[in-house]
């Protein structure tokens, strides 16, 4: 059931287009992730679901009720922001509380209902704490629950991993989904980390320059990128141009490739996309004939990452591409030449 | 041996400020205080506690206290909306209104006194226009020697200090805060009074106490406006000594007010230490509204309408009243300061103020550089105990009032060993004290801000400490040391505590000038009083203005 509907929402700041005709759908329970670069207008969007900002043009549908004019204290919806915004002057059982006093619960009801979504997070017991007094991560854990504590009907948050350094948020981001879960609570998780995002949600919506790109689950997403700034954004490098010649057929700048093509027409322009995992050292030369894609090059780097082998190569139209190895091969010497057998279902086709 | 030899040069750096302090501060200081404990020169503490307890003296005592907390109050009341909206939006003219606010600040106490006269006094300019329309009879405002005549002038002095102090707090602020808050459920006035004002607490608390200060010491306001029926304890001091010459009285109330701004400043410096609230923060440009919505368009037009009235209205109506004569607008009362008419209340033309009071201002501007860079270099040095001790030492006399200084002057002074009492240096040495301060506070920065390794890559290239300092501190510190400079001269030259004392009669300053026009009847001395209080107000604001240009150059410069 759809819970949050965004219809071709616009902003601009001083004239420069923040979103540009934004349409998303969160779903009761679901929890989506918008994934994208710094500055792509992520926040925004959260600020205008949250109705600290207006848009410009556009519509923000909640529950089927038409949001526009609705002050954000009267929407019951949670925001965990991106630098928490704790009440400095508050302790952790004041901040917690501060949404259940708003919206005048009794005096029990609120302390049963804070102590309760202070052990939720990991808190318990420290709940008269000043929020001066905390670890980034115990601060985080603070943010959480102040925004769930109200049983809003949508939370929000705004990078809540990025002040944290990289074990702690390790850690938190998988602790983050359970309590997310246990709760139930339909929530949109914005960040600019894609393990973060396929940690966390059920859905990835891409962002790129103020437009959604792409929005499946995480695995489609990583088996089948939308478009080119998807696949770059999940750390893709092989992308090569190629266009379709047949059915089943296309060819590339490294080469004619047998592939699925779909529904393509032929002459359809595309860029192919070939995971760095796909690629095979055939046992002989007609391994490679028998191969339905095959790229050949030299190798400019060969580097041991411990589980594998990084292996750069610069292919003859002179494209850099790079495929992983696990670590029990013989590997060649950089500098010599090498033919891959490419793996069908690593091939990847994006059209232009 | 060696530490020895680096540590005399210092020592002498810091003998001149220090011997000066000693005898122009400690000296009278003690002399107020024998004064108070021994009226007839011998230990009769006694006779302290007949006038402390004396019911003339809590009045004055209580009724300084009310009129201050009355003024505090009413200035937070009008100027905190100002803040926010300083705060929180941006909007055309928003620095020019900025500089314009201050403007009122640090104009000398008489002008701001005379400008409130100007606009609503019984021959200000509303009175004569409200007679005009409707052909009255008489003044129908008659505020003249009232209390709202004193807070009114009051919260127009300080009304920049809490825009600056709060204001400047409020926009660091996160504004993540309250939108918080208001996620959460928080409507925007539950927003405010639970988040905001809290948070703005130190802030408004620190602005207050400052305001608080100021009129609690308020001296030429309350003498000029308020009439013979109000005394604070500032101008009980003044009339008991000068008008009563009942010395010991005065002593006794000297050590009152000492006492008490001496608390004060403590709390206030111990406050902003802990909060870290600036006198004059930066405002950050982060998170600033533009002005769209209808609502945002009464905040701040409603805002900036009321600054341009409260603090533009007295300034315009004093340089009106100065232009305007009984035949319409003419330059006679700015011939007339030229002049020396048989009946006058001076020895010399009015304009020999002017050359006096820039004189004095000069001089007041030498010394307080002369003694204030020396202490400046000495206490920005690294160093722990003396600097540590010697940097509140002087600060000192910034908070001693002016009349407390003054005072102690004409009792400490007038008698061998140092009879300065027919000197022309008594104006400038007392002007001097006021200023000095002010003239450490301008350098300790700049001076503080030059990287050590810099002195020491002189030193290293074979530069002497005379070379290092010319080499390194004196272009660094110049524009500071200009900032200063012009700090001294204009406190110099709308000094009026102090100098009411001090001043001989044949030599006044301006402000000096223009109080004794104001206490004398007829519309030519009126006129000539506004026509040298504006002379003095355009002299402070252009002084003014020009400082904050050079600070906001010397600032970009680091």
């Amino acid at each position: 059931m759809t819970l949050l509907e965004v219809f071709n929402i616009s902003k601009n700041f001083n004239h420069e287009p923040a979103l540009n005709g934004v349409d998303l759908s969160v779903d009761k329970g679901e929890i989506l992730s918008l994934l994208g670069p710094s500055g792509c207008g992520k926040t925004t969007l959260l600020r205008i679901i949250a109705g600290l900002e207006n848009a410009d043009k556009g519509t923000v549908f909640f529950d089927g009720r038409d949001m526009a004019g609705v002050m954000p204290h009267h929407r019951q919806f949670g925001m965990m922001f991106q630098e928490f915004a704790l009440f400095p002057h508050k302790n952790v059982f004041e901040n917690t509380a501060f949404g259940l006093q708003m919206q005048h619960y009794p005096n029990s009801g609120i302390k049963d209902r804070t102590d309760m979504v202070l052990s939720l997070v990991g808190l318990e017991g420290k709940g008269q704490r000043r929020v001066d007094e905390l670890s980034g991560g115990e601060r985080q854990r603070v943010a959480l629950a102040r925004s769930i504590a109200p049983q809003p009907r949508l939370v929000m948050l705004d990078e809540p991993m990025g002040f944290l350094d990289r074990a702690l948020r390790e850690r938190l981001i998988h602790d983050l989904r359970k309590i997310l879960k246990k709760v139930g609570v339909t929530a949109i998780f914005v960040t600019h980390d894609q393990a973060e995002a396929f940690a966390v949600a059920d859905r990835i919506a891409v962002f790129n320059a103020g437009r959604i790109e792409q929005i499946d689950a995480p695995e489609i997403l990583y088996k089948n990128p939308a478009t080119i700034a998807v696949a770059r954004f999940l750390g893709f490098q092989n992308l090569v141009m190629g266009a379709v010649i047949g059915k089943g057929r296309i060819d590339t700048e490294i080469g004619p490739m047998q592939v699925d093509t779909g529904a393509r027409p032929v002459n359809q322009k595309l860029t192919v996309l070939i995971r760095p995992e796909g690629g095979h050292m055939p046992e002989n030369r007609t391994g490679v004939l028998e191969a339905v894609a095959s790229v050949s090059g030299r190798i400019s780097d060969c580097c041991f990452q411990g589980a594998g082998y990084r292996v750069t190569l610069i292919t003859e139209s002179g494209r850099t591409m790079v495929f992983n190895f696990p670590n029990n091969l013989d590997l060649p010497r950089a500098g010599q030449r090498i033919q891959l057998a490419l793996d069908p279902g690593s091939v990847v086709l994006i059209n232009r | 041996m060696k530490k020895n030899n680096k540590y005399r040069p210092r020592i002498l750096l810091i003998t001149i400020p220090l011997l000066f302090l000693a005898i122009f501060y400690f000296y009278p200081l003690i002399k107020i205080f024998s004064l108070s404990f021994m009226p007839e020169g011998e230990w009769r503490p006694g006779k302290l506690h007949k006038l402390v307890s004396s019911g003339f003296y809590i009045q004055t005592f209580w009724f300084t206290f009310w009129q201050a907390s009355l003024s505090t109050i009413l200035t937070l009341l009008l100027a905190l909306p100002g803040a926010y909206v300083f705060a929180r939006y941006r909007f055309f003219g928003k620095n020019l209104i900025q500089s314009f606010t201050t403007i009122p600040f640090v104009l000398p106490t008489v002008v701001v006194a005379t400008a409130f006269q100007a606009l609503l006094g019984p021959n200000g300019l509303i009175n004569i226009w409200l007679m005009q329309w409707f052909e009255l009879p008489d003044a129908p405002i008659q505020l003249n020697h009232t209390l709202w005549f004193i807070l009114l002038a009051h919260v127009f002095y300080n009304y920049t200090v809490v825009l600056r102090i709060v204001g400047g707090f409020w926009s660091r602020l996160e504004c993540t805060l309250t939108e918080a808050a208001q996620v959460l459920g928080a409507s925007p006035w539950q927003t405010f009074f639970k988040i905001t004002l809290p948070l703005l607490y130190p802030a408004i608390f620190a602005a207050g106490l400052l305001v608080f200060i100021f009129c609690f010491s308020s001296f030429g306001i309350i003498l000029i406006l308020g009439g013979p029926r109000f005394s604070t304890i500032e101008v009980e001091i003044y009339r008991q000594a000068v008008h009563i010459f009942n010395l010991p009285m005065a002593a006794a109330l000297s050590l009152i007010q000492i006492v008490f701004t001496f608390l004060l400043m403590w709390v206030y410096t111990a406050l902003q230490r802990k909060t870290g609230v600036d006198i004059m923060p930066e405002s950050s440009a982060s998170a600033l509204r533009n002005v769209t919505t209808c609502r945002d368009r009464v905040i701040v037009g409603g805002n900036t309408a009321l600054m341009m009235l409260l603090l533009g209205m007295p300034m315009l109506a004093l340089v009106f009243r100065s232009f305007s004569s009984d035949s319409g607008l003419s330059l006679v009362f700015y011939r007339a300061l030229f002049e020396n008419p048989t009946q006058s209340i001076f020895f010399v033309p009015p304009m020999e103020a002017v050359i006096y009071s820039v004189g004095f201002a000069g001089v007041t501007l030498v010394l307080a550089v002369f003694l204030g860079l020396p202490a400046a270099s000495f206490l920005a040095s690294p160093q722990k105990g003396l600097g540590a001790l010697l940097d509140p030492i002087f600060m000192l006399p910034l908070s001693t009032s002016a009349v407390t200084l003054g005072f102690g002057f004409i009792i400490a002074l007038d008698r061998p060993p140092l009879n300065l009492r027919t000197s022309l240096m008594l104006v400038p040495l007392a002007h001097t004290l006021v200023a000095f301060p002010f003239v450490v506070r301008s350098i300790l920065p700049a001076l503080r801000s030059i990287p050590r390794n810099l002195r020491e890559a002189a030193t290293l290239l074979g530069a002497s400490p005379l070379k290092v300092w010319q080499a390194v501190d004196l272009p660094i510190v110049g524009r500071a040391v200009l900032v200063g400079a012009v700090f001294a001269f204009t406190v110099s030259l709308g000094e009026f505590g102090a100098t009411v004392f001090v001043a001989r009669p044949q030599t006044p300053t301006m402000p000096l000038a223009i109080y004794r026009f104001l206490g004398q009847p007829g519309a030519m001395n009126y006129g000539q009083a506004m026509a040298m209080s504006s002379i003095l107000m355009m002299v402070t604001a252009v002084g003014f203005l020009l400082l904050e240009k050079v600070r906001i150059g010397g600032m970009g410069e680091f």
